[in-house]
C-alpha cells in the first residue's frame, strides 16, 4: 500500500503525518531563528498537490497561533506595543487586501492563477533564502532619532538580563518602515506567509531597534495583522479542520521543544540548512509555476 | 530608573494574555473536535476528504463532494453543527482567531481607563488600535455577510 492509500484507509495516520511534518518544519525554523510559515507554505505548495487556498489559510492560522503564544511572553518583557500598533496598522490593512487578491487569483483564473501564484511565491522564497545568506542582523545598533520618529514617542526601554542593565534605544525612519509594512502585509496575505523574515529586518535594520526588540515586536505585529487576514480564507471555506488542526498544533508545539534544543545546537548550521531548504523549495515552486503557465 | 520601574505597558500585557490564552483554548477545543470527528461524528467523510485533499481539489469541491451538507459553507456554519466533531474543531479555530479581536478590545478598554495612556501623543496609539479593531470587526462581519471574491 502506498502512502496515499494508507492515509485514505486510515485518516488518523494522515493526521499524525501532518502533525509530524509541521512539527519538523517548525522545529528547524525555530532553531534557525525564524517562524515556520515560510517553510510550511513553500514546502506544501512545492511538493504536494494540496490546493493553495487550503495551504495558505492553514499557514496563516499557524502564523497567528505561533506568534500569539510568543507575544504573550514577549509583551511581559521586551516587545514594544506602541511600535507594534504603529506597524500593525498598515500591515493589517494590506494583509486583508492581499488575502482577497490571493483568493481572487485562484478562484477566477483557475490553474493559470495558481501557476502565477506559485511562480511569484517561488521568486519570493528564493529572495528570502538569499536574504538569509547576505543580510546580517545587528544586536544593538546605535541610532539617533529623526524628527518624525521622535515625535511618535515609540521608545520603551527594557531591562536586559544578560547585561544586567537597562537598554534605552532610539528609533528612526518610521515612514519607510510603514511603507515596507504595506508591502510585507500584502505578500503575507496573498501567499499565506508569516512575515517575520521581513518585519524583523525592517525593525532591526531600517528602524535600528535592538535585535531582541525587533524579533519580539515582529511576533506581536504578525499576531495582530494576520488575525484580520485569515477571515477571507475562513469565509471561503478554506479551513478544513482535519488538515488545519494537526498543522497548527504541530507548528505551535515545536516552539517549546525547539527553543530548549536551540541553545545546544549551533544555530549557524541550522540556518544554512534552512537557507538550502528555502532555495530548494523556491526553485521547485518556480518550476511548478512555470509548468502550469506553460512558460 | 532601575529594573523594577520598567514594567512593560499594561495595554500590551493585556493584549498578550487575552489573545494568547484564547489561542491555546481554541487549539485544545480544536483537538477535541478532531478526536470526536475521528470517532465517526463528523460532517466530512475523512477518507474521501484526505483523498481529495491530496489530489489537489479546491475547498469548494471538498465541501460539495466530501461533506454531508454537500454545498459550500456559509459564514459561521459550525455554530449550527456544534455537537459534531468538525463543528467543535471549527469552533475551536474560530475561538483562536477571535482571540485577536478580544485582545484588541481589551487593549482599547485598558487605554480608556487610563487617561495618561489614552492621550499619549494626542491619542495616536488609541486611534491606531481603533483602526485595527475596526478592520478586524469588518472582516469578521463580512465572514457572515459575505462579499463575493
Amino acid at each position: 500500500m502506498n502512502l496515499m492509500g494508507l492515509f485514505i484507509a486510515n485518516p488518523l495516520a494522515f493526521i499524525v503525518a501532518v502533525f509530524a511534518l509541521s512539527f519538523s518544519i517548525g522545529f528547524v525554523a525555530i532553531i534557525a531563528g525564524t517562524g515556520g510559515g515560510v517553510l510550511f507554505t513553500s514546502f506544501l505548495l512545492g511538493f504536494t498537490s494540496i490546493h493553495p487556498d487550503i495551504v495558505r489559510a492553514t499557514s496563516l492560522l499557524a502564523a497567528i497561533a505561533g506568534t500569539r503564544i510568543g507575544a504573550q511572553n514577549y509583551l511581559r518583557s521586551i516587545a514594544n506595543i506602541r511600535l507594534a500598533l504603529l506597524l500593525a496598522t498598515p500591515y493589517t490593512l494590506f494583509a486583508v487586501c492581499g488575502s482577497y487578491f490571493g483568493l481572487y487569483l485562484t478562484k477566477h483564473f483557475g490553474n493559470i492563477g495558481i501557476g502565477a501564484l506559485k511562480l511569484a511565491l517561488g521568486l519570493i522564497i528564493i529572495c528570502i533564502g538569499i536574504m538569509y545568506i547576505f543580510v546580517k542582523r545587528s544586536e544593538y545598533p546605535a541610532a539617533r532619532s529623526d524628527a518624525i520618529t521622535e515625535k511618535l514617542g515609540l521608545e520603551i526601554p527594557y531591562y536586559e538580563r544578560s547585561l544586567n542593565s537597562i537598554i534605552e534605544y532610539k528609533l528612526r525612519r518610521a515612514p519607510l518602515a510603514l511603507l515596507l509594512c504595506c508591502v510585507v502585509g500584502f505578500i503575507s496575505g496573498t501567499f499565506g506567509l508569516g512575515a517575520g523574515w521581513a518585519i524583523v529586518p525592517t525593525i532591526n535594520l531600517v528602524m535600528l531597534a535592538p535585535l531582541k526588540v525587533a524579533t519580539t515586536t515582529s511576533a506581536v505585529v504578525i499576531s495582530i495583522g494576520d488575525t484580520a487576514a485569515v477571515f477571507p480564507y475562513m469565509m471561503s471555506g478554506s479551513i478544513i479542520p482535519i488538515f488545519a488542526i494537526p498543522s497548527v498544533s504541530g507548528l505551535m508545539s515545536r516552539a517549546r521543544v525547539g527553543s530548549s534544543v536551540a541553545v545546544k545546537i549551533k544555530a549557524k548550521y541550522v540556518r544554512n540548512i534552512l537557507t538550502f531548504l528555502l532555495l530548494f523549495a523556491g526553485i521547485k515552486l518556480l518550476l511548478v509555476g512555470a509548468w502550469m503557465l506553460r512558460i | 530608573m532601575d529594573a523594577e520601574d520598567l514594567k512593560p505597558p499594561l495595554e500590551g500585557r493585556i493584549y498578550g494574555e487575552v489573545s494568547g490564552w484564547m489561542s491555546i483554548l481554541g487549539i485544545v477545543i480544536g483537538l477535541i473536535g478532531v478526536a470526536v470527528g475521528l470517532s465517526g461524528n463528523s460532517i466530512f467523510n475523512y477518507s474521501m476528504t484526505v483523498q481529495d485533499l491530496l489530489r489537489g481539489y479546491s475547498e469548494d469541491v471538498l465541501w460539495v463532494r466530501d461533506s454531508s451538507i454537500h454545498s459550500e459553507p456559509y459564514g459561521y456554519w459550525f455554530l449550527s453543527v456544534a455537537a459534531n466533531g468538525d463543528g467543535v474543531a471549527m469552533l475551536g479555530i474560530a475561538i483562536m482567531i477571535y482571540g485577536g479581536i478580544a485582545g484588541m478590545f481589551c487593549l482599547l478598554l485598558s487605554m480608556l481607563i487610563n487617561r495618561r495612556i489614552l492621550f499619549y501623543k494626542r491619542g495616536l496609539y488609541f486611534l491606531l488600535a481603533v483602526i485595527i479593531l475596526s478592520v478586524m470587526l469588518f472582516c469578521a462581519w463580512e465572514a457572515e455577510f459575505r462579499i463575493s471574491v
